[in-house]
């Protein structure tokens, strides 16, 4: 099976301004690819030469094998994608965007709009420039949707979304993914990505700075670790260990190493509590800018 | 033609309003005061020899053919052309626009469908409101000239001095969609479109005022000059092949620039 998405040194510059930088990226059909960065990053330029609303300046691209540029119309046709600022035409109904939208498809979208209105409980009969936020949100999550596209592409999805209207936007997502989409979902919440993605890429400043599992990321590389002793502890140290942080009885940091070695290291402290977990994305790719702020 | 049919719907209210105004504008000035002007001559004659000359060119006023149908017609041009660059502008920067207004670019452009497709629609569907605004404005001329004309009759040349307006609302609506393209962003179509329309205007104006020659390349309701057209049967070769030159340039331009430009995430 090919992949869904294909890019070898994608390069955007726009006039002498960076946006993206030789950036190699493989999305499987199939999975749900979580790419974060902070804002400014190059993720939307990324997004949007794989959509053509802009011109690579250099590098390739493709999607399901066929070029980004070249076979731009065959591609749409199969691509889904949400902005992550919904605004449509004034003065217009739900219904009447929606149609117009699935006009520009050579298939039958009704059935799918209701299906979709309904589990979003979107009332298509309003017109969108009353509707809040929220809503025209969900206007624009059945407007991706509505032709049953093989690529879903989000760009920052979930802004503006309360945290259950978030749930039921990830449910319908994973549902999506289910029926065999494969999802291209861009965001600078890592909270997020992590919840639904099976692998992540990292951006930063144009270029991608690491590309992995989610799993790998989150239980091969780091333990969160916080534990709290009788008495103060002189100073910390343990290979593996790093963002140490002590404060008073309490002692925190990451670690990414042999498990044993952490657990005879605790042993050997008087405890008075322990705690092993699972870091929060933020947490690990901290690094990623510590780094960045060492190498400076 | 679903892009066509879109647009149609949403723009053609203003144009029907637009052509009412411009036909009614017509029907006002030949049927309600063409009988009542041709019979008070001398007096119209007197009160304009009490003005300065400049002033009655810059409003259009030919004395030699003005009592005349052919130059009465002709002189309501300066007024018919202004609704009708005001209209044409409208429409060019409202179908042009529209999703730069609106902020739905990346709707827009993220459906199966390729620019040119998109640009070719909205011009589909500008030029046939455009023509058939003109279907109705050049039908009420010719029975307004069948009625009201002495004979001999020359229906040609009235069809020809009626086209008169078509030509330069083209002009106008390049100029309009150019602009709707390059834009960065468009405030308000209908301020914009006056604005045009009356820069038109003005020039038109400055050109009867002034009489100078070189500045009529530069005056699009001069381009195509319906008294010309009426008393001639012709439009005069290098202006009218300036605004289709011109109309052609900026077109293209626009298409150039439709088709080829980044969108910008919002």
């Amino acid at each position: 099976m090919g992949y869904a998405i294909e890019t070898e040194k994608l390069t955007k510059y726009y006039g002498k301004a960076r946006g993206i930088v030789d950036v190699d990226l493989t999305v499987e059909e199939g999975e749900i690819f979580g790419f974060i960065g902070p804002n400014g990053a190059g993720k939307s330029t990324t997004i949007r030469t794989l959509l053509g609303l802009i011109k690579k300046s250099g590098g390739s691209a493709a999607i399901f094998g066929m070029d980004c540029e070249k076979d731009k119309v065959k591609i749409l046709s199969e691509v889904g994608y949400l902005p992550g600022e919904v605004f449509y035409y004034d003065n217009m109904r739900a219904i009447d965007l929606l149609r117009y939208s699935a006009s520009f498809y050579k298939k039958d979208c009704t059935k799918r709009i209701k299906e979709l209105a309904d589990a979003l409980s979107l009332d298509l009969n309003k017109k969108i420039e009353d509707m809040s936020l929220g809503n025209k949100k969900k206007v624009g999550i059945v407007q991706g949707l509505l032709h049953a596209p093989r690529l879903i592409i989000l760009d920052e999805p979930t802004s503006g979304l309360d945290p259950l209207m978030q749930r039921t936007f990830f449910d319908l997502i994973q549902r999506e993914n289910e029926r065999g989409a494969t999802v291209l979902f861009s965001s600078h919440i890592l909270g997020e990505v992590q919840r639904i993605c099976d692998r992540v890429a990292i951006i930063k400043e144009g270029r991608i700075v690491d590309l992995r599992s989610i799993d790998d990321l989150r239980k091969n590389s780091y333990k969160k670790v916080s534990f709290t002793t009788e008495q103060p502890v002189a100073s910390f140290s343990l290979a593996g260990a790093r963002q140490i942080a002590q404060d008073g009885l309490q002692t925190s940091f990451l670690y990414n190493g042999d498990i044993n070695a952490l657990l005879q290291k605790l042993s050997s402290l008087s405890l008075v509590n322990a705690d092993v977990s699972e870091p929060e994305l933020e947490e690990i790719f901290l690094h990623y800018y510590e780094e960045e702020a060492a190498a400076k | 033609m679903n892009v066509f049919r879109f647009e149609l719907r949403r723009a053609w209210v203003n144009a029907a309003v637009w052509t009412l105004v411009l036909t009614g504008l017509l029907v006002g000035l030949i049927a309600g005061a063409l009988p009542a002007f041709l019979e008070s001559r001398v007096a119209v004659e007197n009160m304009l020899a009490s003005f300065p000359p400049a002033f009655a060119a810059a409003f259009g006023l030919q004395l030699d053919n003005l009592f005349s149908f052919g130059g009465f017609y002709a002189f309501g041009f300066l007024y018919y052309s202004l609704f009708g660059a005001i209209m044409a502008s409208a429409i060019g920067l409202d179908l042009f626009s529209r999703e730069k207004r609106e902020k739905c670019m990346d709707f827009l452009m993220t459906k199966p469908c390729t620019r040119s497709r998109l640009f070719l629609e909205k011009l589909l569907a500008s030029l046939a409101l455009l023509l058939a605004s003109n279907a109705v404005f050049m039908t009420a001329s010719m029975l307004l000239y069948r009625a009201y004309a002495p004979d001999p009759l020359l229906p040609g040349r009235a069809l020809l001095a009626a086209s008169s307006l078509l030509l330069t609302e083209l002009v106008f609506f390049a100029i309009a969609a150019f602009a709707a393209v390059f834009a960065k962003k468009i405030r308000s179509v209908s301020g914009t479109a006056t604005a045009i329309g009356f820069a038109g205007f003005l020039l038109s104006a400055l050109y009867s005022l002034l009489g100078e020659e070189k500045l009529r390349y530069i005056t699009p309701f001069k381009y195509y000059d319906a008294s010309k057209a009426f008393f001639d049967g012709v439009f005069e070769a290098k202006y009218a092949l300036v605004g289709a030159v011109l109309t052609l340039a900026l077109m293209i331009a626009a298409y150039a620039r439709y088709t080829r430009a980044d969108i910008p995430a919002l």
